[in-house]
């Protein structure tokens, strides 16, 4: 999803579209700071859909038994 | 095991108080505490689907689906601090990763998260009840049933003012809990359980008949979650409305519609709360509840927001009478005739109200715990927590929330959208807290804990979070996205947070000075003891002994009662303070002294020994923090092994109810237990006993000369000379258990049912009397006012154990 076409055109375009009324160092840095936004998003999502299968897994395993982990 | 922390060295003019720190609770199955979660994470299916579609457009439900999975990573998160601390809430966690300063700005956050759970909650059950009138209008109009002068009064079909409909509801909802909240009535899992049975079958006949509808062919899918998909409005820019930057970066765009269907999510906070109640094995429990919740959710909140943009025709669906209830709306689209489908929608309207009154509830509840639990930890001053005079309640902290609620109610003017896109804020900034904070710890900590958030990798000998770290970023990048882009959020959420921060920070500052002054006045007097559990040894008493439970020191005639009639050097009295701890936010592995011995229980054991001096005799002061007053009052009873426990006479029920739900918790009890005896003091002195436990009952004179007559005929006949009184006792009992199960068992209730209400509330409706000789003529007695036994003082030790 996350690497669509759409997605990478808009990302593609990203840097010469800012066109606001503030300054080239300004704009420099908000672009920084949201692509930076982005990759820490998408590392985490892609570390969080780990988890996700990990914990579901061990989760069937704990209702079925088979869980190796012991109450403490 | 009791393990002494604090006790120092005796000294003869202090009187020493032991302070019990573990909390005395039932325990509750998986399903139960999954049932309580839901009821908060559940309710929001019937706004967060809504609210993020006028937010991101017709690809909302995607990212709701895609919130309801994330929220499984969250609720790992949870379970791993629940694994750490038994009350594992935001406020005790950050406190312990990160210090008090954070842990007053997270337990702000999650504040706001609280109060506003009230209003969003209240107001959509106005929404939905309002939306439901006005299509019964409507279906009355097409029948033709108006009254024509009501048509000419509307100037056509007569409708009702959603929006003004729910700010009413919304406030009467409110209203009716901060009065049950007041008089104390707690929030029982056994309701919860019965409010989600009865949505389960709503949610299953919702899904069931949804897929056949879907069957017809006649359905659109939503457009796929792309950055070309997301129409966003105005307001859900925020900020950043004229910088165009979702346009520029498509990334940016899915994290805007991801913040603003997080919302979804809300009410993981209460697995927090809820997880000190459930039993053992506790953390295998624990994640049954995380899973049937995740399930739960996904299959409610996910798939139902989908159906209804599947189902529902665009040019209905965000219409203003229906975009704020859309499941009721998403009832009128399903397949099959109109009058089925009103009625459904009705059901829907029905478990909505339900749930979302429920949700009000538990943010009340949960709004409490967590002021009561910062008071306690010397944030907030004992003013705050200064008990109801009549039930017992914080019910100043009580007023402050509802007022809040009130108040954000009557601000919001039953905008659902308005409250949706606030309460995201300390939705998000509460769980972004508590992932940091457990990150923190992973490194803090290293020590071994229940559970962790799995993918752990291992380098050079270090341990690196790679999942906590993962749901930490993504939390951390949409809280600070929505900062952005929720513009109403963030200034109300700020200016929220922020006010209560400095409140938190002035209280705490104030409160230091004065414990530090009133502290060495405390210390001067008492002597206190830290135990973890109540155990007789600790407390220095004998078997046998007489336990006076304590709240209200203008109230202590029972005490006077005991003291007059106990000689202390054969019978030691013990004076208990039972405080109640409500479900808090914030956790912690045990209670500490201070958070229990406040200014008020400081007065409260003043006068206690004032009492006691007075007679010239000695007590034993004790304080245990309790869910449950009556479970911790059988509790102690039993772990001092008490013959006796006497209280004042209840301002809010009647004895012989004070002795229900004593003897309730007494059988609630694990085994081994101790039978002891009930003194319900009265303020004229006068006392009335009840015994706990199987006993051998107080038979009335005409029943003792009934069974005497009936000996006296038996014993007539040959072979039954060597019979006793007992013998016929028992042949009554079996004779009376076998017809308990064949077909008279409904006329025994009814007469037993006349006995117990004769008993319990002193009703006075004597049953038909019977032919005089029959054997059913004894319950001719039952019409007769309960036997009252004047008693003379406590019971004498030792009282007979169990047999």
């Amino acid at each position: 999803m996350l690497e669509g076409k759409g997605l990478i055109n808009f990302a593609d375009r990203a840097e010469e579209n800012i066109h606001y009324n503030c300054g080239e160092f300004m704009q420099s840095l908000i672009a920084f700071g949201i692509r930076l936004l982005e990759g820490l998003f998408v590392v985490g999502l892609a570390g969080s859909s780990l988890v996700l299968v990990n914990a579901l897994i061990e989760n069937l395993g704990t209702i079925f038994g088979r869980s190796s982990d012991a109450e403490r | 095991m009791s393990s002494p922390t604090q006790a120092g060295p005796q000294q003869p003019n202090r009187v020493r108080i032991v302070v019990a720190t573990s909390v005395m609770l039932t325990f509750i199955s998986f399903w139960r505490a999954a049932a309580i979660v839901l009821n908060d994470l559940g309710s929001s299916a019937f706004y967060a689907g809504s609210i993020a579609e006028q937010a991101v457009g017709k690809a909302a439900p995607w990212f709701v689906l895609g919130v309801m999975l994330f929220s499984f990573t969250v609720r790992a998160v949870y379970v791993e601090s629940c694994s750490m601390f038994v009350r594992g809430g935001v406020y005790r966690v950050v406190k312990e990763a990160v210090g008090g300063t954070l842990a007053k700005v997270s337990v702000s956050a999650l504040m706001f998260d609280y109060v506003l759970t009230g209003p969003i909650s209240g107001v959509s059950a106005g929404q939905y009840i309002g939306g439901l009138i006005n299509e019964l209008l409507l279906a009355a109009e097409t029948h033709g049933w108006i009254p024509r002068a009501l048509h000419q009064l509307f100037e056509g079909t007569p409708h009702i003012n959603v929006n003004t409909t729910s700010v009413v509801v919304a406030l009467a909802v409110t209203l009716y809990y901060w009065w049950q909240n007041t008089k104390g009535i707690e929030e029982s899992s056994e309701k919860a359980m019965r409010v989600m049975e009865i949505t389960t079958v709503m949610v299953v006949l919702l899904l069931g008949w949804s897929f056949l509808t879907l069957l017809r062919g006649n359905y659109q899918l939503p457009p796929w979650p792309i950055p070309e998909n997301l129409t966003f409005s105005a307001d859900a820019l925020g900020f950043l409305k004229n910088a165009e930057l979702h346009k520029m970066f498509g990334l940016f765009g899915i994290m805007i519609a991801f913040g603003h269907a997080v919302l979804a999510m809300s009410g993981e906070e209460t697995l927090a709360q809820v997880y000190r109640e459930i039993g053992s094995p506790k953390l295998q429990n624990l994640k049954k509840t995380a899973l049937i919740i995740t399930l739960y959710s996904f299959m409610f909140t996910g798939i139902t927001s989908l159906l209804v943009v599947m189902l529902v025709p665009d040019t209905v669906r965000m219409l203003p009478e229906n975009k704020d209830n859309l499941l009721g709306t998403l009832a009128m689209y399903l397949a099959g005739p109109q009058l089925l489908k009103l009625f459904f929608r009705a059901f829907v309207v029905i478990v909505g109200f339900l749930m979302l009154s429920g949700a009000v509830n538990t943010s009340i509840v949960g709004s409490n715990g967590v002021l009561n639990r910062v008071s306690e930890d010397g944030v907030l001053t004992d003013w705050f927590r200064k008990p109801h005079k009549k039930y017992g309640t914080s019910y100043r902290i009580l007023n402050l929330v509802v007022a809040l609620q009130l108040f954000t109610i009557i601000v919001s003017q039953g905008d659902v959208y308005v409250l949706g896109e606030a309460y995201a804020f300390g939705v998000i900034w509460s769980f972004t807290f508590n992932s940091f904070s457990m990150l923190i710890l992973r490194f803090k900590h290293k020590g071994p804990r229940g559970w962790k958030v799995p993918i752990n990798i291992t380098l050079g000998g270090v341990e690196i979070p790679v999942g906590l770290g993962s749901v930490f970023l993504v939390l951390f990048t949409i809280a600070l996205v929505n900062l952005f882009t929720k513009s109403v959020a963030t200034m109300a959420g700020l200016a929220f947070t922020g006010t209560f921060f400095l409140i938190f920070a002035v209280s705490e500052r104030v409160n230091r000075h004065r414990l530090a002054a009133s502290g060495a006045q405390m210390m001067e007097h008492f002597q206190l003891q830290q135990e973890d559990t109540v155990e007789r040894e600790a407390v220095g008493i004998r078997s046998g002994n007489v336990l006076v439970t304590v709240r209200d020191y203008n109230t202590l005639t029972h005490l006077k009662w005991v003291l007059e009639r106990t000689d202390t050097k054969e019978q030691d009295v013990v004076v208990l303070a039972a405080r109640v701890v409500p479900d808090p936010g914030g956790g912690e592995f045990g209670l500490t002294t201070e958070q229990l011995f406040s200014d008020y229980e400081q007065l409260l054991f003043s006068r206690a020994t004032s009492v006691a001096e007075g007679f010239g005799k000695h007590i034993s002061l004790l304080v245990v923090p309790a869910r449950d007053i009556w479970t911790a009052i059988a509790q102690t009873a039993n772990s001092l092994e008490s013959s006796a426990v006497v209280a004042g006479l209840s301002s809010k029920m009647p004895a012989q109810e004070q002795s229900f739900r004593l003897g309730r918790a007494w059988e609630a009890m694990p085994e081994p237990k101790r039978q002891f005896v009930l003194q319900i003091v009265r303020p004229d002195m006068t006392a009335e006993t009840f015994r706990m436990g199987p006993h051998t009952p107080d038979l009335k004179t005409e029943d003792i000369h009934l069974a005497h007559r009936m000996w006296l005929d038996l014993t007539k006949n040959p072979g039954l000379d060597k019979i006793h009184h007992s013998d016929i006792v028992s042949l009554a009992l079996t004779r009376l258990a076998r017809d308990l199960f064949g077909p008279e068992r409904d006329e025994i209730m009814k007469r037993l049912g006349r006995g117990v209400l004769d008993k319990r509330f002193g009703q006075k409706t004597p049953p038909p009397a019977l032919p005089a000789g029959e054997p059913g003529s004894v319950s001719q007695s039952s019409s007769e006012k309960p036997e009252k036994k004047e008693e003379k003082g406590p019971a004498e030790p030792p009282i007979t154990g169990p047999e």
